[in-house]
């Protein structure tokens, strides 16, 4: 079967491949000029804790200014393009078999339709899962100079970009796409449902994650909210709900696990739609 | 008793859970070895008894068994071509057999290769650019080499040129008697099929109308002919053998159609033993076709029948 899916794959693993390193690539390039421009920051004494005494504001401005592109650029573009590519991977396993009547062939090989389905998940899911992790590591390592000019205030407003997240929400939009495929059979339609319904997913198991997990308080009259803490508006007026630094790879974690789980009842329902539409 | 290859009983299977029936009350058994011709008119539920049959389909209604269990369970046993040959466009030959080789424990490269070769096929050649009938020989050689059990073949013939079909029903020929493989296949081309089958199943309207072995069918029909209408005058009926008319539980045959004949009525008539036709009529064993078509008419004429019977009785009130 493994030889079977990676002929049948090939190239779109190609396409992947190349996609990622050259997002990857790109990453490392900003990267590379982002922490020469904090190492002047740093010479110039600007990165210290009191800088209201020097003459700061010019150069962290100028930093802000050259690398504010990777917020649109990486930490919505990192997530978009992953979930766009895993539809494009996920929608035609299933739909394009039968599109072109070839589940008809695939299915009546002397391996069952169930392992013929669960290889191809397993297999595709793992390629795209292992493309997620690189990515979400990359947009981690830039993600540190960038904190450290100053373009975001801490890694949390990329939360749902990096580390282990971009490897969760690939494996979710594929999982939709291939389930998407399964019921509606057509290529171009269930890459425009998976990528809606991923959307809508996403944002709603992100917000759980977000506000359902146990927070922090603090009050204004308190010290107020750290500043490398994650808040959000929550209309609490008193008590301010927020995830403090710490919290972090913990969060990742947990919304790593909802996404996979997510996934897999996604798949579930995939699996229902192969094995019981009618050929 | 040895296991039939195939052994559909009661079989049905619905499109939906309130969609149309495809098939209904299809009881069928091929022996290994059997050629079966599967005749029938588009929509007639060929198709669905070949899908049945192949584990694509799961059964609503009774039961289908292949060499004793599912099909679902007996998949390298099953060679299926479905209608017009689909294969991964963008593969090439080599690779299309190389996934019959991987995904199948009983496959024969050596068959494959040569088959390929003796037509001519580039190997390297993408699916896509083959022509339809050598897209059809590409994918019976995938279930040749997979040295199934039992063929279905949905339409096979429908791609092929005369040259390409006669090499076709060679190979599937050669297939059965060298494995003992049955073969189940779909057609409308009648003509061409007494030639190659041994067993003739017709289907309309998603029932089994006849099936049986084409020699003993022949036995039991008659074509009579006699003059325009004898058919319903009950003077000039046939009569047939008291004995085996009591036997059949009526008058010992049963006219399935008629039909019309520069100004002589035919009809095809099954009868239960040895007939003696009555004054001024003639009867003769039917052909393959007349045994096919007179089955196919009274399918036909059986619905003009419910028809005008429909709307008579909607006209009734008025």
């Amino acid at each position: 079967m493994s030889w079977v899916i990676w002929r049948q794959h090939r190239s779109q693993a190609a396409w992947v491949l190349l996609l990622v390193a050259t997002l990857c690539g790109l990453m490392l390039w900003v990267r590379a000029h982002a922490s020469a421009d904090v190492a002047d920051l740093r010479a110039a004494g600007c990165l210290l804790g009191d800088i209201s005494g020097r003459d700061c504001q010019t150069p962290l401005d100028d930093f802000a200014v050259r690398y504010n592109f990777t917020i649109p650029a990486f930490e919505l573009g990192v997530p978009l393009v992953l979930a766009v590519t895993a539809a494009l991977v996920g929608a035609p396993l299933v739909a394009r078999e039968a599109e072109q009547r070839t589940h008809l062939v695939a299915w009546t090989q002397s391996v069952s339709r169930s392992r013929w389905f669960a290889a191809k998940v397993l297999i595709v899911g793992a390629g795209l899962t292992v493309a997620g992790l690189v990515a979400g590591a990359a947009t981690y390592y830039l993600q540190g100079p960038l904190s450290a000019g100053g373009v975001t205030s801490s890694r949390w407003p990329w939360f749902f970009s990096t580390a282990l997240v971009p490897a969760g929400s690939t494996v979710l939009a594929f999982g939709l796409a291939v389930t998407a495929g399964a019921w509606l059979r057509r290529l171009l339609p269930a890459v425009a449902v998976a990528l809606v319904s991923f959307l809508a997913l996403f944002a709603v198991a992100g917000r759980a994650v977000q506000t359902l997990t146990p927070v922090h308080h603090t009050l204004p009259s308190d010290r107020g909210v750290p500043d490398d803490a994650w808040t959000w508006p929550s209309g609490a007026s008193h008590a301010i709900p927020y995830h403090p630094a710490g919290q972090f790879w913990p969060l990742q974690l947990t919304f790593l696990a909802v996404l996979l789980a997510l996934t897999a009842a996604v798949i579930a329902l995939g699996w229902q739609g192969t094995r019981t539409r009618a050929v | 008793m040895t296991t039939p290859v195939l052994d559909c009983a009661e079989m049905g299977h619905r499109y939906g859970r309130r969609g149309t029936w495809g098939l209904r009350e299809c009881t069928l058994t091929v022996p290994a070895g059997r050629v079966v011709a599967l005749v029938g008119p588009n929509g007639a539920g060929k198709t669905t008894l070949l899908h049945l049959a192949a584990g694509l389909l799961l059964p609503t209604e009774g039961s289908v068994k292949v060499a004793g269990a599912a099909p679902g369970r007996r998949l390298e046993r099953i060679g299926f071509v479905a209608q017009d040959s689909p294969l991964w466009p963008r593969l090439r030959v080599d690779d299309v057999l190389g996934i019959g080789a991987h995904l199948n424990p009983r496959w024969d490269k050596d068959l494959a290769s040569e088959r390929i070769a003796r037509l001519g096929i580039p190997p390297r050649a993408r699916i896509g650019a083959l022509s339809g009938g050598q897209r059809a020989q590409v994918a019976l050689t995938l279930v040749l080499a997979k040295r199934a059990e039992l063929l279905l073949l949905d339409e096979p013939l429908a791609n092929l040129d005369p040259l390409a079909r006669r090499e076709f029903l060679a190979s599937m020929f050669d297939a059965c008697t060298r494995t003992g493989a049955a073969v189940l296949f779909s057609s409308h081309v009648v003509a061409e099929l007494e030639r190659i089958c041994d067993y003739l199943v017709v289907l309309a309207d998603g029932r089994v109308r006849l099936a049986g072995d084409i020699d003993e069918l022949r036995r039991a029909h008659r074509v009579i002919a006699g003059p325009a209408g004898w058919s319903t005058t009950a003077a000039e009926q046939p009569t047939a053998i008291p004995d085996d008319a009591a036997r059949e539980g009526g008058g010992g045959w049963r006219l399935i159609s008629t039909r019309q004949v520069a100004g002589r009525t035919s009809a095809l008539v099954r009868v239960g033993a040895e007939l003696v036709a009555g004054p001024g009529l003639e009867a003769a064993e039917p052909t393959f076709d007349e045994l096919v078509l007179g089955y196919l008419d009274q399918h036909h004429s059986d619905k003009e029948h419910t028809q005008q019977g429909r709307t008579a009785h909607a006209e009734a009130p008025v």
